[in-house]
């Protein structure tokens, strides 16, 4: 059905490369899109989350400590150290929350929570604490947070009225929030890849839903555009089997259309050409034919008359024979330039008809074989016909002339790379010198080479004149 | 007819003679009872309930069915006391303060000693702050002590009565803020052990009172602010906690209760029941054991305190 090199195939192929293009392109734009506009909505959200749920983690990490110094109040004030430290231990329960602290104004540790596998709250009930942080948390009168790598440290006072009675801190992870700030933005990142890659998906759908209707359509429109072609193509190769007749059947106007309508035209006229070829020809045969016939029989009837004295006789024996010879020739030339009579077999029985002819008309015996290729579809041109007899003709005219020869063989073989004709005979030879002499030798490899073959002869035991033309025939420039 | 009843007879005897020969074996008794004083019943019924079951269950082989506990609220010995001369608990597991009053008014009988903690007895202490120029507790007239709660006998009544036996005279007071009259010491209750060493810590009080386990256990002395106490006092030391029986039980039973109590720690089954209360195991009392009880009686009546 497809050809790679039909006009066909390649309408598909632009087409398909057409789509191919429109989809990387659309991708490709998706992709860009996704770089250029995405990534600033990422990187903005991104931020934005971090920014809302670090605000809404420190805002709750604010209220637990408020919450704690509001009920650290009253246990605070009858120094009831045992339920202080029962209510940070409950506190401690609040995830996030890495160690509590109540200080007292000088900084030491009245009570202390920390979680962990050894839990340090007993050790350090009781000892004072002077880093930075709890330094700033002491001095502080308003709620302070401070960042101490993975931990906030938010610190608020327990006030009774005015006075305030004792510093608590609670150190919160914000490893559990950064967690989530991850997992949330990995979430969006995965919710935006999931977006494009959907575009992608459905770019590609669209691509397949609408490129096999696509191709469709490229297939029945190239099939109509390209029907008049096969109809030029089909209408050459009848022409060239000699069915000058035939018309393309043309309904369009366009180009194509065009092409078809002269196409007609030049065949209408090579077949008028033709038919007046043929009348020519018909006129040769029937007229100079006629009389070159008639010219013929006359000598050879005034050749039996008893009053032409043998001179006469001599010159209408000449005459018979060279209105043979003319005949012949106006054969061969009418054969040649008839298309219908041009054809292998038809030389191949001109060759033997005229060998045997004139062979055996010496008492010579003429032995032909012909191996004509018929499927290599070799075409045979007036030009290559008129060349191959009149070299037969040469070869067999020196055979009779010169040879003295017993046997003539002749091998005619026509096949896909070559034209080849050998004959050979079994008489006296040529000499070297000989063959440059005679003005037939030379004809015959002018006409060799004119066919872009050659002609070579051998003398040994007679004489054996081989033409090889290697096809396609390329024809010598003048 | 005559003869339907005879059998019936017959029958009725053939069935209650192995009770009665049991009965006179052991006195019939169905529900095994143990109890105690305390102020806080709902806990100490949770962490007695498992023992007493645990023993009535192997006690099957002489007719116990079960076990009940039998606890007296608000902490009266007195009731305690009724209780037990009532025959209602048979057997009393208490803290050697009550036991030397149950033993001396309610003809109670120790037969057993308890573990707990890792430990068999403790004292009680009395400390101050090193700072304090207070050596010895008579130096505390005119200041401040702080015990845990009235139920408290390591951290109440065994330093109280060993402050009045030496003839000092206490008064208690609502706060520690409260003012101490010069010839008196007085005092307030802390409500807990880790407050008591915290109030001595930051001198809202002079001085403390705790048993020896608590004074060694972190969580209630931190090492911080036991680098700076030093102990003025302490009792002699008694067992924690005292197994005794109700006056008019079976020996038998008696041999047999004990014999539980003193296998108990051997068993998986046991060892599960004697977990909520933190004991480890029960041991038989020694020749020395109860010579604490006659010190106890002699403070208590140097002291004249009597339990409610």
């Amino acid at each position: 059905m497809f050809k790679f090199n039909s006009i066909k195939t390649k309408l598909v192929l632009f087409n398909i490369l057409l789509i191919l293009l429109t989809v990387v392109i659309v991708i490709g734009i998706v992709i860009d899109l996704d770089r250029r506009s995405l990534s600033p909505v990422r990187g903005s959200s991104e931020a934005l989350i971090t920014t809302a749920l670090q605000s809404e983690w420190e805002g709750k990490s604010k209220a637990i400590t408020n919450l704690l110094s509001n009920r650290l109040v009253q246990p605070m004030h009858n120094f009831d150290i045992f339920e202080m430290k029962n209510i940070i231990t409950l506190t401690m329960e609040e995830k996030d929350i890495s160690y509590i602290y109540i200080h007292d104004e000088g900084g030491r540790i009245l009570v202390a929570a920390v979680k962990g596998p050894e839990a340090k709250g007993a050790e350090l009930m009781g000892e004072m604490l002077d880093d930075k942080l709890t330094k700033k948390a002491i001095a502080a009168n308003e709620m302070l947070v401070q960042r101490n790598g993975d931990i906030v440290d938010v610190a608020a006072s327990v006030m009774l009225g005015q006075k305030r009675l004792s510093i608590v801190r609670i150190g919160f992870s914000n490893k559990g929030i950064q967690h989530t700030i991850t997992a949330m933005i990995k979430e969006l990142t995965d919710g935006l890849d999931r977006a494009v890659t959907t575009a992608i998906n459905n770019v590609l759908l669209a691509a397949i839903i609408l490129g096999v209707p696509l191709i469709a359509v490229v297939l029945f429109l190239s099939n109509r555009l390209l029907s008049p072609i096969y109809g030029l193509i089909n209408g050459t190769k009848k022409i060239a089997a000699g069915d000058l007749t035939y018309k393309i059947d043309v309904k369009s106007t366009d180009e194509i259309g065009q092409l078809a309508n002269s196409f007609n035209s030049m065949t209408e006229d090579m077949h008028r050409y033709h038919l007046e070829k043929e009348k020519i020809l018909k006129d040769m045969h029937d007229g100079i034919g006629g009389i070159t016939t008639n010219i013929k029989l006359l000598s050879e009837l005034a050749q039996n008359k008893e009053s032409a004295s043998a001179e006469i006789k001599e010159s209408l024996k000449t005459i018979s024979e060279l209105s043979k010879e003319g005949l012949s020739e106006i054969r061969s030339f009418i054969y040649s330039l008839d298309a219908k009579e041009t054809n292998w077999q038809a030389l191949t029985a001109e060759l033997r008809s005229f060998g045997s002819n004139m062979i055996a008309a010496h008492g010579t015996a003429f032995n032909m074989k012909a191996d004509i290729d018929e499927d290599a579809g070799v075409h045979l041109s007036s030009l290559l016909y008129l060349n191959i007899f009149r070299t037969f003709k040469e070869a067999i005219a020196n055979i009779i002339k010169h040879s003295h020869a017993k046997n003539v063989d002749v091998l005619f073989s026509v096949n896909r790379e070559r034209v080849a004709l050998c004959v050979k005979d079994d008489g006296i030879g040529i000499k070297e010198k000989e063959r440059c002499k005679g003005r037939g030798i030379t004809n015959m490899i002018m006409r060799a080479r004119e066919l872009g073959g050659q002609l070579t002869i051998a003398s040994d035991k007679g004489t054996q004149i081989a033409l090889e033309i290697p096809l396609p025939i390329k024809y010598l420039s003048s | 007819m005559r003869k339907t009843a005879l059998f019936c007879l017959l029958l009725i005897f053939g069935l209650t003679l192995p009770e009665l020969l049991y009965s006179k074996e052991f006195p019939k008794k169905k529900t095994l009872t143990i109890g105690r004083a305390t102020d806080n019943v709902i806990t100490q019924q949770k962490k007695i309930e498992p023992i007493i079951t645990h023993l009535a269950s192997r006690l099957k082989d002489i007719g116990v069915e079960r076990g009940e506990v039998v606890l007296a609220g608000d902490n009266k010995v007195s009731n305690l006391i009724r209780l037990l001369k009532e025959g209602k608990i048979d057997i009393l597991l208490e803290s050697p303060l009550i036991a030397t009053y149950l033993k001396s008014t309610g003809g109670a009988t120790p037969i057993l000693i308890a573990w707990r903690k890792g430990v068999g007895e403790y004292n009680s202490l009395i400390f101050v702050r090193k700072d304090s120029k207070i050596n010895r507790v008579e130096d505390l007239k005119g200041k401040m002590i702080a015990f845990e709660d009235s139920g408290s006998n390591s951290g109440y009544f065994l330093p109280k009565i060993g402050m009045k036996a030496k003839g000092l005279e206490l008064i208690q007071l609502s706060s520690f803020n409260s003012i101490v009259p010069k010839d008196k010491i007085g005092y307030v209750f802390a409500g807990s052990e880790l407050n008591i060493s915290s109030w001595v810590f930051y001198k809202k009080v002079a001085a403390g009172a705790l048993s020896n386990l608590d004074w060694n256990t972190p969580e209630d002395v931190p090492e911080a602010y036991k680098k700076e106490f030093k102990i003025v006092y302490e009792s002699q030391k008694m067992p924690e906690f005292i197994v005794l029986v109700r006056p008019g039980l079976d020996k038998r039973l008696v041999e047999r209760i004990k014999e539980e109590f003193l296998k108990i720690d051997k068993s998986e089954e046991g060892k599960e029941a004697i977990k909520p209360y933190g004991f480890n195991k029960f041991v038989e009392l020694q020749k020395d054991s109860l010579d604490f009880m006659t010190e106890i009686e002699k403070q208590l009546r140097i002291s004249g305190e009597k339990f409610q």
